[in-house]
C-alpha cells in the first residue's frame, strides 16, 4: 500500500484515534511465520491508531490474525516489518530487554487464568506488584482492594484449586490491573464469566478507561456484551484489517448519513461501510467549502454547525446536520451545482472520490442507490442529489 | 508469608510439590547420605592412620629409610636408639617391634563348630548371622606388637591395660588381646578358649585393651618384647621396627635436627605431628583411597544433580504457561532463574538435614558391624552442604533453558 493510501486510511473519520494521545500506532504491519517453502504470511499491511483511554474490541474469525497482532502490540514477540509503537515506545527494531520494560507497563488477561497453583489468590496478585515494588502493607492493600473490586474480597487466601474457573479468571485479571497499566491486552477475558461477573469486568474496564489514568484497552472477544462498552471496533478476516471504527464517530457518522433525504431507507449495515470510508474535516465560520461551476470529487454530509448555500449568487438554503452537498464530477458528469459556505464551526464527513468508488464496490444496496439516483437525473434531466 | 517483598514462589513449590519434592528430597538426600558415607570412610581412613600413632607414647619416631607406613615399618638396629640417647635433649628410647602375625582364632560355637569340609556360609548369612556366625578353627593375620615391659611406649588407656596385666604378661606366651578386635579373632571367648596360638606358639590371652580397628588389621595383639623376639623369629631384640623418643619439652624441632644430623642414613626421625601426618597422607594420597572415595562423592553429587534437574527440568515442564504469563508481565528470564537457584537451594536445605539424620544412623551402624570408625566432622558437614549448594546452583541454573522454552507468543 502506498503511503498516500495509509495517510487516506488513517484519516478516515472512524479510523482516527479518539483523541490526540495515541499509544497504538501500526502502520504497513506484516509478519510471516516459518521461513523458506515453509513460510506463511499471517498479518498483510495492517495500520491501526488507538488512542489513550479508548477501549478497542478486535473481532474476527480464527486464524485472522488478530492473536498474531496482540502479541505483537504486546511486545511478546519481535517485529519484522512495518512500524508499530506502543506506548510511544519504538518496538520495531526493540531488544528484548526494551521489550521487557514496555510489558511491564501493561496488563495482560490471557484466556487460561495461568495462576501458580502453590500460590494464593493474593500472592498470584502479588507476583504483579513484586515488578512495582512499594511498602508491604501498601502492595497488599493494592492486591486486596483489586480482588475486593472484583468480588473476591472473601477468596484472598484461598489457593486455585479452592476456586472456580470464574473465580480463577478474576483472579487474573486482578494480576493484570494491579499495577495500574497503561494498556490492557485481554484475550477473550469474559469467556469463562458469568452475567454478573463479566458485567463487573466490564464496567471496571470502562472506568479504568474513563478515569484519571485514561488506560487503553484491547480486547480480543466473541462477547457481544463487550460490544456495547467498546470506542473502537477492529475486525480482521485473513490477516488484515477490513473494519476499524471508532464507534461513537462511526454512529455520528450514521445518523447524519440515515438523515441524508438521498441515502433515506438504506440499511443500518450499509450506512455503517459507507460511514468506514468517510474522514472528518472542520472548518471555521466564512469558509467557502465548494464552489459553484468547479469540477469536484467530494461529497459533504453536516455533522454539526450549519452552512449556506448559493446558485448563481443567491441564497438558496441552508445546510444543517444530515444535510449533504459536493460532487464527483468525474462519476456524475457534471459539476458542483452550488457553493456553500460555513456559517458556523462545522464538522463535516467527507466521501472523496476513490472512497466513494470503494463505498460502490462494497455495497451493492449504496450502488443499486447511486444508480437509481443517476437514473433520476437522466430522466428529469438534471443534476443529481448529492448521495 | 505475605510479609516479604516478594511472594515465596520458590518455598510455596517446594511446600506444595507433592509427590515431586517428596521424589526431589528423597532423591537428593539419599545422594548426600551416599556423600557422606565417602567422607565418613575417608575420615575413618585418616583417624584409624593416625590412630595407630595416637596411642604411642613419644615425640619424635625413629624409623628405617624403608619405612612406608605403619603396617609396613621396616627393620632397624637398636643401635639407633642408644645413638639417638647420645643426644642431649633426648630424654628416653623405646623400642616397638610390630609386624604381622597368625592367630589361630576359635571356631563358633565352641562346642559344636562346623567341620573343616562344610560349606561355608554365604556371603549374606555371614552378614545376617554377624559375630554369631558359625566358623571352624581357623588362623588369620592380625598386627603384633612387642614392647619393653619396664617402659611401655604407649599412652592410657592401653597404658592402664598393660599396668593392670603387667605381671602376666611377664610370663612368657602371655598376650593381651584388642577388645575391639573383629569377633573372628576371639575376644568374646577368651575365657572358655584355651587353645591360641600366634605363629604356631601357644599363647594365653591374659587380658584386653582397645584400640580401633583399621583398614589394614582386624586385630591386634601386645606382648613382652622378648616374648614378640621368640614368636616372630626375630633372633633377638637388637632389631627393631620403630624408635620411640621422648625429648624436652620445646626441644622436637632441634632434636630432629640433631638427629637427621647426627644418625647414620639408615634411619630418619620425624616429630609427631609430621609422622602422623605423613601416616595420613600414605593412606589417603599415596595408595588409591584417596581417590577411590574421592570417586564416591563425584559419582554421588552427580546423581544428586540429575534428580534436582529432573524435578526442576519437570516441575518448569508443568508450570511453563504460568512461567510464561510472569514473563509477559515483564520478569525477566534471569529473575525467574533466581527463583528456580532458589527452588533447588531450598530442595538441597531439606535433603541436607534429612541426609545428616539418616547417615548418622548410618555412621552408627557401620561403626557396629564393621567396627570402623565413623566420624561426622564440621569439616564433612560443610563440604557436603557446599557440595549440595553448588550442586543446587549449577541445577537451578540448568533449568533456565527449560525456562526459556516456552513462547510467550503462544499465551494469546
Amino acid at each position: 500500500m502506498s503511503s498516500a493510501t495509509i495517510s487516506t486510511t488513517l484519516d478516515r473519520a472512524v479510523n482516527r484515534p479518539a483523541g490526540t494521545d495515541v499509544v497504538i500506532r501500526a502502520v504497513g504491519v506484516n509478519y510471516a511465520y516459518g521461513t523458506g517453502q515453509t513460510r506463511t504470511q499471517v498479518l498483510f499491511d495492517n495500520h491501526l491508531e488507538v488512542g489513550r483511554g479508548e477501549v478497542v474490541v478486535m473481532t474476527g474469525p480464527s486464524g485472522s490474525g488478530k492473536s498474531t497482532l496482540l502479541t505483537l502490540i504486546g511486545a511478546l514477540r519481535s517485529m519484522q516489518e512495518g512500524h508499530l509503537s506502543v506506548l510511544r515506545e519504538d518496538l520495531s527494531k526493540a531488544q528484548e530487554w526494551e521489550r521487557v520494560e514496555v510489558r511491564k507497563r501493561i496488563g495482560f488477561i490471557f484466556q487460561q487464568h495461568n495462576l501458580f497453583t502453590s500460590l494464593s489468590a493474593l500472592e498470584n496478585v502479588r507476583m504483579a506488584t513484586a515488578l512495582k515494588p512499594a511498602s508491604v502493607k501498601d502492595m497488599n492493600a493494592r492486591c486486596e482492594a483489586m480482588l475486593e473490586r472484583l468480588g473476591l474480597g472473601d477468596r484472598v487466601r484461598n489457593r486455585p484449586s479452592e476456586l472456580s474457573g470464574g473465580q480463577k479468571q478474576r483472579v487474573a485479571i486482578a494480576r493484570a490491573l494491579v499495577n495500574g497499566p497503561a494498556l490492557i491486552l485481554a484475550d477473550e477475558p469474559t469467556a469463562s464469566l458469568d452475567a454478573e461477573s463479566s458485567g463487573i469486568v466490564l464496567d471496571l474496564f470502562r472506568e479504568l478507561a474513563d478515569g484519571p489514568d485514561k488506560t487503553t484497552v484491547l480486547l480480543v472477544t466473541h462477547d457481544q456484551r463487550v460490544l456495547d462498552k467498546a470506542d473502537r471496533i477492529v475486525h480482521m478476516i485473513g490477516g488484515r484489517i477490513v473494519t476499524n471504527s471508532l464507534t461513537r464517530v462511526a454512529v455520528r457518522i450514521v445518523r447524519a448519513l440515515a438523515a441524508t433525504d438521498s441515502l433515506a431507507g438504506l440499511s443500518e449495515a450499509t450506512l455503517s461501510r459507507l460511514a468506514t470510508h468517510m474522514t472528518a474535516e472542520t472548518r471555521g465560520a466564512g469558509d467557502e467549502i465548494v464552489r459553484e461551476g468547479e469540477e469536484g470529487d467530494r461529497f459533504y454530509t453536516v455533522g454539526s454547525g450549519v452552512a449556506d448555500a448559493f446558485q448563481d449568487g443567491r441564497f438558496v438554503e441552508e445546510k444543517c446536520f444530515g444535510e449533504s452537498f459536493g460532487m464527483i464530477s468525474s462519476y456524475f458528469k457534471v459539476p458542483i451545482p452550488e457553493t456553500v459556505k460555513a456559517r458556523t464551526e462545522m464538522e463535516l464527513y467527507v466521501l472523496a472520490k476513490d472512497d466513494f468508488l470503494r463505498a460502490l464496490a462494497d455495497d451493492q444496496s449504496f450502488e443499486a442507490r447511486i444508480r437509481g439516483l443517476l437514473a433520476g437525473a437522466a430522466q428529469g434531466d438534471h443534476a443529481p442529489a448529492s448521495p | 508469608m505475605l510479609g516479604m517483598r516478594n511472594p515465596p514462589l520458590a518455598w510455596r513449590n517446594v511446600a506444595h510439590g507433592g509427590r515431586r519434592s517428596i521424589a526431589a528430597i528423597s532423591g537428593v538426600a539419599f545422594s548426600l547420605v551416599m556423600v557422606l558415607l565417602q567422607l565418613g570412610f575417608l575420615q575413618a581412613v585418616r583417624i584409624t592412620a593416625a590412630n595407630n600413632f595416637e596411642v604411642l607414647d613419644f615425640d619424635v619416631l625413629l624409623t628405617s629409610t624403608r619405612f612406608e607406613q605403619f603396617y609396613a615399618p621396616g627393620f632397624m638396629p637398636m643401635e639407633r636408639l642408644r645413638q639417638a640417647l647420645e643426644t642431649a635433649t633426648v630424654e628416653s628410647a623405646s623400642p616397638l617391634y610390630a609386624t604381622f602375625a597368625l592367630w589361630r582364632c576359635p571356631p563358633n560355637p565352641l562346642d559344636d563348630p562346623p567341620g573343616d569340609s562344610a560349606p561355608p556360609p554365604s556371603a549374606l548369612a555371614r552378614w545376617l548371622a554377624g559375630p554369631n556366625s558359625p566358623r571352624p578353627l581357623q588362623r588369620r593375620q592380625l598386627f603384633a606388637m612387642g614392647f619393653d615391659l619396664d617402659r611401655p611406649p604407649f599412652l592410657p588407656p592401653i597404658l592402664d591395660a598393660i599396668e593392670a596385666n603387667e605381671a602376666g604378661l611377664r610370663v612368657p606366651g602371655h598376650v593381651l588381646l584388642n577388645a575391639l578386635s573383629h569377633p573372628d579373632f576371639g575376644w568374646w571367648a577368651r575365657d572358655r578358649f584355651h587353645d591360641w596360638e600366634m605363629e604356631k606358639t601357644a599363647v594365653k590371652v591374659v587380658g584386653g585393651f582397645e584400640m580401633l580397628r583399621g583398614f589394614a588389621a582386624d586385630s591386634t595383639v601386645l606382648c613382652a618384647a622378648d616374648d614378640f623376639v621368640r614368636i616372630l623369629g626375630y633372633g633377638s631384640r637388637e632389631t627393631v621396627n620403630l624408635g620411640l623418643l621422648k625429648v624436652k619439652p620445646g626441644t622436637v624441632d632441634a632434636t630432629v635436627a640433631a638427629l637427621r644430623e647426627r644418625l647414620p642414613d639408615d634411619v630418619l626421625a620425624t616429630s609427631r605431628e609430621e609422622t602422623i601426618a605423613r601416616e595420613v597422607d600414605h593412606w589417603v594420597n599415596q595408595t588409591s583411597t584417596g581417590k577411590l572415595f574421592a570417586i564416591g562423592v563425584a559419582v554421588a553429587m552427580a546423581v544428586a544433580a540429575v534428580v534436582v534437574y529432573q524435578v526442576l527440568s519437570n516441575d518448569v515442564r508443568e508450570h511453563l504457561p504460568e512461567y510464561a504469563t510472569l514473563r509477559a508481565m515483564g520478569y525477566s528470564t534471569w529473575r525467574l532463574a533466581g527463583v528456580l537457584v532458589l527452588q533447588a537451594t531450598l530442595y538441597m536445605l531439606f535433603s541436607f538435614a534429612v541426609a545428616v539424620a539418616v547417615a548418622a544412623a548410618v555412621y552408627r551402624a557401620t561403626e557396629a558391624l564393621a567396627g570402623i570408625p565413623m566420624a561426622m566432622t564440621p569439616a564433612n558437614l560443610a563440604l557436603t552442604f557446599a557440595l549440595a549448594l553448588a550442586v543446587g546452583l549449577v541445577s537451578g541454573a540448568l533449568t533456565v533453558g527449560r525456562l526459556r522454552s516456552g513462547d510467550l507468543a503462544d499465551l494469546f
